[in-house]
Order: C-alpha cells, then sequence, then structure tokens
C-alpha cells in the first residue's frame, strides 16, 4: 500500500522513465559505437549487456542528483520533526521508498534490455546468459547511486545538495579514468572493450556487485538514520566494500576471452572457411567469396588452405585470418560486398593488420605505408589495383603514392614479383614492427 | 541597496556562489590535469553548465507565490538575476582559463554560458528553483556523452553544448534557449511548486 503511494509519488518514476528515455533516445538517436564494431547492441547479447552500461558514464551521477533530490523530501514537506516523533523504526519508513526506487530503475532496465533483446533475438546466433549479471549490475549500480545520493541528501539538506552531487559525481568518473585507479569502481566499460570475443570476467562482476551493493546499502543506511552514531555506522559499507574491492580489481583484467563466443564455425567443402561462433550468421554470406580469394592465394609458394574470422589471436600455419568488422586500425561497419570480402582476404597477401596496441602503429606515416603495401600485395592477386576496404577516403596523395608503387612493382619481373609478395606474407605474419612491408616489396 | 541585500540573502546567493565557484576549481584542476584534449574539453564546458545549475537554485525564493504579491517590478529583477548567473558563469570560467592555462576558446564559454543559463531559468520555470538544475545538466549529459560515443556530433541543435567554436546551428540554439529562456522566467517566474525552501 506504502509502495504503491511512494511507485507513484516519490522521485522512482521520473528517475525510471529519466533513465528509460535517456537510454533508448541515446542508443536510436546517434550511430555511436554501439551500432557498429562485433558487438552491436541489437546483434549480440554481449553487446546490448555492456552498451547499456557503457552510456551510463555521465549518467549515474545525475541519478545521484536525482538521488539527493528525493533525500530532501522529508525536509522539503517539513515533516522531519514529526516523523521522528513517531514509534515506527525509520528503516521500516525507509524500505518502502527504496522499493519504489528499485522498482522504477529496475522496470527502465528491463524495457530497454526487452527493446534491444527482442532485436538481438531475432538476429543472434550466439545464445548464452553470460550477459544477465554483466546488465544487472549496471542496475545495482544505479539503485546504488540512487540511494546514496538519497542518503546524503538526507545527511546534508540543502538545496545544493543534489546539483552539487551530480558535478561530484563526473569529477569522480573522470579522475577515475585519469588516475589509473581500478575504473571499475564506476559502472561504466569502455567503448574499446566491448567486443563479441570478450566477457566481462567472473570476478570483476562479483567485486562490482560487492561494491554496488555496498553503496546502496550505506546510501539507505544514511537514509534511515536518525542519530549520528547511526550515521557513521551506515557509513561502514562503503568503506570495507571499498577496502576489498580497490586491491581486488586492480590486478583484475576486465574482460576476458569468450571462449564460447571465439569458437569456429566451419564450411568444409572444398577450401574450409571457418567464423567464430559468434557470427555464425555470417558465414553464408562469407564463404563463397572467401572462398574465390583463397584460390587466387594458390598463386603463393605455401599457400593457405583456409580462411578463419580473426577473433583475438595470431593466424596458424597455413590459414588466413581475417577480421570482418574493421582491421583493428581503421572502420568497424561490417564487411558487406563479396567484392570487399574478397580483397579483406588477400590484403596484405592473405595476413591481417599487424598491430601491437603501442602509439607507434597508430601513427599515420606507419598506418599508411602499411596500408600501401597491404593494397599493392592484393592487387598483385586480382591484377588490378583496388583500394582496401576502410581505405577507401584516403587522401588522393596517397592513392598517387600507392599507383606509383604499383608500377614500379609491375615493373619487376614475374618470379620477383611472386618472391616478394611471398617474403612480404612470412614478414606480416611475424609481426615485427620495425620491418616495413613496403619496402620489401619496391626496394630496390 | 536594503532591498538588494534582504534578496540576496532571501535567495541564499552567497552559499550559492561559494558552491558553484568551488565546483568550477574542481573541474577546472581536473581539466588543467588532464592528458586528453577531449576531456579537457568536456570539462571546461562541464563547468559552465555548473555555475548555470548551482546558482538556479537562487531562482526561487522560500515562497514563490507570496513573492508575487510583493508590489515591485519583477520582470526586471529576474532578468537582473538570470544575466548575473550568465555572467558569473562565464566570468568564472574566463578567469579561471586566464589564472590557470587557456583550454577552450572563450567563444564556447560565451555560448554556452548564455544558453545553459537560459535553460536554467526555463528550470526554474517550469520545475521550480529546487528542480532548476536539472534541465542544464540534464541537457549537459546528454551532449557530453554525445560528443563522448562520436568525435563529431551531429545535430548540433540538441548537442549544441559540444559542438566546436563556429558552428551556427550551435550558436542559434544557444542564443534562443538564452534569450527565451530569460524571457520566460522574467515573464512568469518560478513555478509555484514548493520546491524550494
Amino acid at each position: 500500500m506504502i509502495l504503491r503511494t511512494e511507485l507513484r509519488r516519490s522521485a522512482a518514476p521520473v528517475i525510471g522513465v529519466g533513465v528509460l528515455l535517456f537510454t533508448v533516445g541515446m542508443l536510436y538517436g546517434m550511430s555511436g559505437p554501439w551500432w557498429k564494431g562485433t558487438a552491436p547492441w541489437h546483434e549480440q547479447w554481449t553487446g546490448l549487456a555492456q552498451w547499456v552500461r557503457y552510456l551510463g558514464v555521465f549518467l549515474w551521477p545525475l541519478l545521484l542528483g536525482a538521488g539527493a533530490w528525493h533525500g530532501l523530501r522529508d525536509r522539503r514537506a517539513g515533516v522531519r520533526e514529526l516523523l521522528s516523533s513517531t514509534p515506527r523504526s525509520a528503516w521500516r519508513r525507509v524500505l518502502p521508498t527504496a522499493g519504489a526506487l528499485a522498482i522504477g530503475l529496475a522496470g527502465a532496465f528491463v524495457v530497454v534490455l526487452v527493446v534491444g533483446g527482442v532485436q538481438v533475438a531475432l538476429t543472434a546466433s550466439y545464445f548464452h546468459v553470460k550477459w544477465v549479471p554483466v546488465a544487472a549490475v549496471g542496475l545495482l549500480a544505479y539503485l546504488g547511486a540512487v540511494l546514496l545520493g538519497a542518503g546524503l541528501g538526507r545527511l546534508v539538506p540543502s538545496l545544493l545538495t543534489p546539483p552539487v552531487l551530480a558535478v561530484g559525481g563526473v569529477a569522480v568518473q573522470i579522475s577515475l579514468i585519469q588516475s589509473g585507479w581500478p575504473e571499475w569502481l564506476t559502472p561504466t566499460i569502455e567503448a574499446p572493450e566491448i567486443t563479441v570475443f570478450t566477457t566481462v570476467s567472473v570476478p570483476v562482476t562479483l567485486v562490482q556487485a560487492l561494491w554496488f551493493a555496498a553503496i546502496a546499502a550505506t546510501g539507505f543506511g544514511l537514509l534511515a538514520a536518525n542519530q549520528a552514531r547511526l550515521r557513521l555506522a551506515a557509513l561502514l559499507p562503503v568503506v570495507l566494500g571499498l577496502a576489498i574491492t580497490v586491491p581486488v580489481l586492480s590486478q583484475q583484467d576486465s574482460h576476458v576471452a569468450d571462449r564460447d563466443a571465439v569458437a569456429m564455425v566451419c564450411d568444409e567443402q572444398d577450401g574450409r572457411v571457418c567464423v567464430t561462433r559468434a557470427h555464425e550468421a555470417e558465414l553464408a554470406r562469407f564463404a563463397g567469396p572467401a572462398r574465390e580469394a583463397l584460390a587466387l592465394l594458390a598463386k603463393l609458394p605455401d599457400a593457405p588452405t583456409s580462411v578463419e574470422e580473426l577473433a583475438d589471436e595470431r593466424p596458424r600455419d597455413g590459414v588466413v585470418a581475417v577480421s570482418l568488422f574493421g582491421d583493428g586500425v581503421r572502420g568497424s561497419e561490417a564487411l558487406d560486398d563479396p567484392a570487399d570480402i574478397r580483397l579483406s582476404v588477400l590484403a596484405g597477401a592473405g595476413t591481417p593488420l599487424c598491430v601491437d596496441g603501442s602509439e607507434e602503429t597508430y601513427r599515420w606515416a606507419v598506418t599508411t605505408r602499411m596500408a600501401m603495401a597491404r593494397t599493392v600485395a592484393a592487387a598483385w592477386f586480382t591484377g588490378e589495383l583496388a583500394p582496401l576496404p576502410y581505405y577507401r577516403e584516403m587522401p588522393t596523395t596517397e592513392g598517387a603514392a600507392v599507383q606509383r608503387v604499383w608500377r614500379t612493382f609491375r615493373a619487376l619481373p614475374e618470379t620477383a614479383q611472386r618472391a616478394r609478395v611471398a617474403e612480404l606474407r612470412d614478414a606480416a605474419l611475424d609481426c615485427d614492427p620495425a620491418v616495413d612491408l613496403l619496402d620489401i616489396l619496391v626496394a630496390p | 541597496m536594503r532591498w538588494l541585500t534582504l534578496y540576496v540573502r532571501s535567495r541564499q546567493v552567497p552559499g550559492t556562489v561559494a558552491a558553484a565557484l568551488t565546483c568550477v576549481v574542481a573541474l577546472g584542476l581536473l581539466a588543467t590535469g588532464s592528458g586528453s584534449m577531449m576531456m579537457r574539453h568536456q570539462l571546461v564546458l562541464f563547468a559552465v553548465a555548473t555555475v548555470a545549475a548551482v546558482a538556479a537554485t537562487g531562482l526561487a525564493g522560500a515562497d514563490p507565490a507570496l513573492d508575487r504579491t510583493a508590489a515591485v517590478c519583477w520582470p526586471i529583477r529576474r532578468t537582473v538575476h538570470v544575466a548575473t548567473i550568465g555572467v558569473l558563469a562565464i566570468g568564472a570560467l574566463v578567469a579561471f582559463q586566464w589564472v590557470d592555462q587557456p583550454l577552450v576558446a572563450t567563444e564556447l564559454l560565451i555560448r554556452n554560458g548564455i544558453g545553459l543559463t537560459g535553460v536554467a531559468a526555463l528550470g526554474a520555470t517550469l520545475l521550480g528553483g529546487g528542480l532548476a538544475w536539472c534541465l542544464p545538466m540534464a541537457w549537459t549529459t546528454v551532449a557530453m556523452t554525445t560528443a563522448l560515443a562520436a568525435p563529431e556530433p551531429g545535430a548540433a541543435l540538441l548537442t549544441w553544448p559540444v559542438q566546436p567554436p563556429g558552428t551556427a546551428a550551435a550558436t542559434v540554439a544557444a542564443a534562443v534557449l538564452g534569450v527565451s529562456g530569460t524571457a520566460v522566467y522574467a515573464m512568469f517566474g518560478p513555478s509555484l511548486n514548493r520546491t524550494a525552501d
């Protein structure tokens, strides 16, 4: 009964609708990274759970402020003294309020997950439940933020508390990003970490759940406490949580490989073509062009015999590993056109882009030379120079340079061409950043 | 003078200004220590929103209905109050950048200062003084999240707070919001919901 009243009269409906509108509005309103990459929010369960949390980066500070607004309610209505004189214990009075806030937030979360989940269920070939705890931790974190805000609002009943808390939340979020403290103290997940091949590790999810539950407990305690001693006791969960969380989280890798997602699903008829289990639905589209490219690669001495989607490891012998969603440096859209798939397999004579994550590999000059070498190597198989997928918008100066390289390379005798492409393939597979692939092709 | 003193006290201006400036310094120092250009930008622009949001709590007194019965010309006083918040928002950040180091073009500070103050005034008119902060803060949150997701966010009319200088649509949006927010607040005053105390 009280719960029903609280559901209508507290900040719960506004907070719930706000979170829902913000999240769905963001997801549909702009073409952010959640539509691209290997785990789009509407195609993969992993992506659905993690992109929703990604969007919380500046939302939870706002929830902190909204909670504080709620915590000011008794003071606003001028009933603090009245309520403190009632025999009903404070925590029993606060419980329905906290319940209403939880229901409001959970409702918003469930609607978002259903909107995404229906679309995912229609397209995803890879079903799993590992995403559920990841999403649940996000919900728990939002609830923790609202309750902590409410508790602090009651502790410092000033009109300034809500906006100042919201600002403080943003400051905390950004200092965590900058200071190297475990970013996992906040619910957000960074964009580059969201791939379908990885999953948030179980220990991290557990510790996060503990931490956000501790925050929620402190918030609840502060909301219910009416003596200084109890307020002090209410801080205990957060202090304990911090003492456990920080040392544990600093030693944990947040994302670990999802073995089920990267398992290969293969089409074995003449020339083996495989994609990861997560992208099983792409196999039919991918197999034909990949096989054509594999036939062209037979010009090589010691030619590869199968094509696999590149997941998280370097390729094995005799296997061409191809990334279907961007090449690791540029692009994150899925390869659609058969010609693009062919070119991606042939790029660099059937080698993936060598990215070691260092600054060096992302330098414009380095990536450009690498892209030129990979383009010319692919052109040697097809017979005509064509820009690789994701490199169509190269400036014309680079276009002219690659034409020059292509002409120089074509002027070489046929056997030398073959030897140099083979050498390029070996070097690219070794992935030694000191070796310049373009020199291998055209150096005298 | 006596009226002004009483007004300033009744709207809790000293505490509000102190809180706003503390937030500006905290966010500004965070921006100075940041290695990422984008983060610096976002922090400074967020600081403008902070001043507008925090100061907007003073746009309503303890009893808006009682205020209205006063035989004073409210529209002028309200306009001056909102304009002062705008000047504070812009001035605080300009001063910080002048003392510390320039991080963001002054043009952006002025644009966002005007726009977000207007939004805050709109918030006070619609929701009352206690909730006025929601509008500028929520708007900035949306814009900042957009800027984080895409280096060049589209829909400039919506994401104007994070658009680069010289974006016509963003300037127009900020100007329209600034003027209309101030005008609406000047005409109607804070909401009669007793959100302040």
